[in-house]
């Protein structure tokens, strides 16, 4: 017998087996099913017949728990409801939660990673602020890409040479014809030899800077008081920094005051904020160039002198490289027998591309190179790069013990995409992390970064959006990077591996990526150790090489006053002391290189243009530098004619032929005379040049410094030159140089360059240890079954300890095999700039290496120690 | 037959047109359609349920169980001010669709 009340029991539960549909609306359905089998049986239906019938009119649970499901989770941002929705703040507060217990839970991976990450961070920050800091010079002139610097090249002696000055008349003369030209100034600066007086006060080692009035209004230095426009205006007028003026005057108002130079007098017109550091022209106090005249007899009118440098401003929307290229003929066009051509360099390439301009380094001290530049930007960003392969190892090592929360996640319906944005979402926090402890690092090194690089570089975030966009992206470009792989790669696993296997096979899908990730990592460091030995023993090597003239022992100070006026008298008060084994007025070697081509001698072939230096020197000049004679005699006082005789030094008698020069007929510029004498090489100047054919002037009091050689106590000595000088000078304070600082000051921007890329290096080194500490502890974890075994089969702890350790060893031979060719190039470009090189043998690549190994092997010993010494009860007691 | 995709546009106003003669239930609003359409438009029953819930959830509609013939409880359900609007302006475009049609077919008189 059919049982209704039953039939529809059993229906009414066959809906309930679908989640979508409540309660109530099974209780709807239920009355429109009776009332459909009510009106059926009343069409003369059976009952049972009816309930069929009705039932199939409503439709299968499944559609109708469909239906329903989509009314009820309709979302409201356009979703389709069956689709996860993309804003979903229960897990994205859940991955918070998880990434915040794993760097917790795992204490010195944590430790390992965010510490890598931020030294590597904070290195790259504070070379991009070196590097900015680099390419800022100059811009600070409101005008900066309009300013340019007018260079004039000359065809000398079979060699082209650049210089910085041109001719007095070229400004004037551009801005008359050409109306591109707006303004001109010339200018000569960091001279320090006047006196500069205001009533007891003296002040000597000023730097000057002369120029023409419209000097303050090409150049936008800031004002304190006065007018640019009008400042250099008067012949009498001088502009001082704020911090000279300061000494000078204290609180009193320094505008009016009358202050002298050589009792001539100058009234303060402007006080300016000192130049920036990173201004190329760089001087305490300023006057018209006018004055020059006067002082040195300088020729403000003529194409013949050329002494200063010319800086032009030119109009708008000029085209400089044109304008450059039409009047390179200007100087040949006024001057018929220059062989002068002249071009612009703009004013903002002047401190980094420069080094080709001849003095340069002697006319400004602070030189920059662009390929220094380079060179840091590009380690900038591999150390960065080192960090994140670090990150990137680390992560995707540990990824086996995420491999059950990944796939519980799959699991639960998270979609490939949820999970990279997962990992991507931790590895930014992480990098964000690292980004701040950077910040905090770069704040605590760098006064001391200051100090190394000889910069004043801030970390200011108030003026510079673009510093802090800059580390903005550089923490997202670290995040993601370092996320990508771990996220691709974790996102990938199967589920059904993953969760069978206990998480433990999968990680070794890695091995190949990690071991090439690691090679990288070394192959760059060997390249950073090589590069960083090759520069300090090239530094070593020049800073000892034996110069051919004695530099120790030799203290230099200026001639003057009695120095100057009666050095005769002085010399021999000096003598009296005992200590001083000989005394010079001269210009020391190491004070870089005077040159001309206006030289004949005897045999000389007439076209032949060659370049002579000179040195110039009084008749004590060679024993107290200790010079050496070839051939001939050095000048004396016996023989007065020697003041019209020439010495050369070996590589002039070779150049001027076979036999011996000396008896030859020589001429320098008005002087003719006789070769008396040839001294042994010896290097003037840096050994960034060869020795150069070179001629030593005899000019008893023609040499601004006075150079004592001296035995004994060097403070006993300082304090007796010192005493003198009161009493031949006296007023101002006593100065002086040793011949070996100046020397050594030759290499000052190679030097600081070189300690900043050993710090970088030991930097770099200490990230890629950190990454294989992370590793070979990780490796060890994993095997730790493994040598268990093997311990219990009978191997010794020195046999596993190989076996650990082999596997890294063969990584960081591999990446000798990237790094040695990369370094070798680098290296040997980079000596290319000295004349006077180490030979780039195979032994400091292989030294290199040597030591990448020993210290990969140190970093690796630990844990493989740890891990061969283990009790294999231990490690086997879960099993 | 009309095609399901028809019946399922049509369903919303058929809804509101019949409720807004009266509250009713589920079942009567089934009947009723069927009657006006004398059985050419035919609704698979219970597709109908989700629909009135939905339009419910919209708040065209407003619903209340309360039992009637006896003892059986039904659910009984009645158009809303916004019903009336909404079902307005399903009138308006269902008269302009209609009028375009009847004006394409119009017998062409020569």
């Amino acid at each position: 017998m059919f049982d209704l009340n039953q039939a529809i029991k059993d229906w009414r539960k066959s809906l309930r087996r679908n989640a979508s549909l409540e309660d109530g609306y099974i209780m709807e359905l239920e009355s429109h099913l009776r009332d459909e089998i009510e009106n059926l049986s009343g069409q003369g239906i059976s009952i049972q017949e009816a309930f069929h019938t009705a039932v199939k009119n409503i439709g299968e649970s499944h559609d109708l728990g469909a239906e329903y499901y989509k009314t009820d989770t309709r979302s409201f941002i356009g979703q389709p409801p069956w689709k996860m929705s993309r804003w979903n703040p229960g897990l994205y507060w859940n991955y918070l939660k998880l990434a915040l217990r794993k760097l917790r839970r795992q204490k010195g991976f944590s430790f390992i990673n965010v510490t890598g990450l931020a030294v590597g961070m904070a290195c790259c920050i504070l070379i991009l602020l070196w590097v900015t800091d680099e390419l800022n010079y100059d811009r600070f002139h409101e005008n900066a890409d309009r300013i340019y610097r007018v260079i004039s090249e000359n065809h000398a002696g079979g060699k082209i040479m650049l210089a910085g000055e041109s001719p007095s008349l070229i400004g004037p003369t551009l801005v008359e014809e050409y109306p591109e030209v707006v303004n001109f100034t010339r200018v000569q600066c960091g001279w320090t030899g006047y006196y500069l007086h205001y009533g007891e006060k003296n002040f000597m080692w000023e730097r000057l800077c002369t120029a023409d009035p419209s000097f303050f209004e090409i150049f936008k230095f800031t004002f304190l008081q006065g007018d640019p426009k009008t400042a250099l205006k008067d012949r009498g007028s001088i502009v001082l920094t704020e911090t000279l003026a300061k000494k000078a005057f204290g609180d009193e108002d320094p505008m009016g005051k009358v202050m002298k130079i050589s009792s001539a007098d100058f009234k303060v017109t402007g006080v300016i904020k000192d130049p920036p550091h990173n201004s190329q022209i760089q001087f305490d106090y300023a006057f018209p160039v006018i004055n020059m005249t006067k002082f040195r007899s300088s020729k403000l009118d003529t194409w013949t002198y050329t002494q200063f440098t010319t800086y032009v401003e030119l109009a708008e929307k000029v085209d400089a490289q044109d304008f450059s290229n039409r009047i390179s003929g200007i100087v040949k066009k006024n001057l018929p027998e220059s062989k002068v051509n002249v071009f612009f360099q703009p004013l903002t390439r002047g401190h980094l591309h420069s080094s080709h301009i001849n003095n340069w380094t002697i006319v400004y001290p602070n030189p920059g190179n662009i390929t220094y530049v380079y060179i840091f930007t590009l380690t900038a960003f591999c150390i960065l790069l080192l960090a994140c392969i670090n990150f990137m190892n680390l992560t995707t090592a540990r990824s086996g013990t995420r491999a059950k929360e990944i796939g519980m996640r799959k699991v639960a319906g998270a979609h490939r995409k949820e999970l990279i944005k997962q990992f991507m979402g931790e590895s930014t926090l992480l990098s964000f992390l690292a980004l701040m402890m950077a910040i905090l690092l770069v704040e605590l090194v760098r006064p001391a970064f200051n100090v190394l690089a000889g910069k004043q570089i801030t970390l200011d975030f108030t003026g510079n959006q673009f510093l802090f966009l800059g580390l903005f992206g550089i923490a997202l470009v670290t995040g993601i990077i370092s996320g990508s792989y771990p996220a691709l790669f974790l996102s990938a696993f199967q589920p059904v591996a993953v969760l069978k296997a206990a998480g433990q096979g999968s990680v070794h899908r890695g091995g190949r990526m990690r071991k090439t990730l690691v090679v990288v990592q070394f192959a760059f460091t060997i390249i950073l150790i090589t590069i960083s030995v090759v520069i300090y023993s090239q530094l070593h090597f020049i800073q000892n090489k034996d110069l051919g003239y004695d530099k120790d022992n030799i203290i230099t100070f200026a001639s003057y006053g009695k120095y100057g006026k009666s050095f005769a008298a002085t010399r021999e008060e000096l003598l009296q002391n005992p200590n001083i084994l000989s005394l010079s007025r001269a210009f020391p070697p190491s004070g870089g290189l005077r040159e001309t081509t206006d030289v004949d001698w005897e045999g000389k072939d007439p076209a032949a243009e060659i370049m002579i230096y000179t040195d110039m020197g009084d008749y004590d000049f060679r024993k107290t530098f200790g010079i050496e004679m070839a051939e001939g005699r050095f000048y004396s006082r016996e023989f007065t004619t020697d003041l019209d005789n020439f010495v050369i030094n070996e590589t002039a008698a070779h150049l001027m032929g076979p036999g011996s020069p000396l008896g030859k007929r020589f001429r320098l510029r008005d002087k003719t005379g006789i070769i008396i004498g040839v001294v042994k090489d010896y290097h003037g100047g840096s050994l960034h040049s060869p020795i150069m054919p070179k001629v030593i002037r005899c000019s008893p009091e023609g040499g601004f410094f006075v150079c004592v050689k001296f035995a004994g106590s060097t403070s006993e000595m300082l304090s007796f030159l010192e005493q003198k000088w009161k009493k031949f000078v006296p007023g101002y304070p006593f100065r002086y140089d040793f011949v070996s600082d100046s020397i050594s000051e030759y290499y000052n921007s190679e030097r600081k360059i070189g300690k900043i890329f050993r710090y970088f290096t030991g930097l770099a080194i200490f990230i890629a240890c950190l990454g294989l500490f992370g590793l070979a502890s990780f490796t060890a974890e994993q095997r730790t079954k493994e040598i268990g075994i093997r311990k219990v089969l009978g191997a010794k702890v020195m046999g596993i300890i190989l076996l650990l350790s082999k596997e890294f060893t063969k990584w960081v031979l591999v990446a000798n095999l990237i790094a040695w060719p990369v370094s070798y190039y680098i290296a040997s470009q980079w000596l290319q700039s000295f004349a006077y090189r180490i030979p780039l043998g195979w032994e400091i690549l292989v030294l290199s290496s040597l030591a990448a190994l020993l210290v990969a092997l140190l970093t690796v010993s630990y844990q493989s120690l740890r891990a061969a010494s283990a009790n294999p009860v231990e490690s086997l007691r879960y099993e | 037959m009309i095609s399901k995709t028809l019946i399922a546009a049509s369903t919303k106003p058929f809804i509101l047109s019949i409720l807004v003669k009266g509250e009713n239930y589920g079942y009567q609003i089934i009947q009723n359609v069927k009657q006006i359409s004398g059985g050419k438009l035919e609704w698979s029953d219970g597709m109908l349920y989700p629909v009135l819930h939905r339009l419910e959830k919209d708040g065209l509609i407003q619903s209340q169980w309360r039992l009637s013939d006896g003892s059986r409880p039904r659910k009984y359900y009645c158009i809303t001010d916004r019903g009336r609007e909404e079902l307005e302006v399903d009138k308006q475009q269902w008269l302009s669709v209609h009028e375009a049609l009847s004006k394409l077919w119009k017998p062409v008189v020569i």
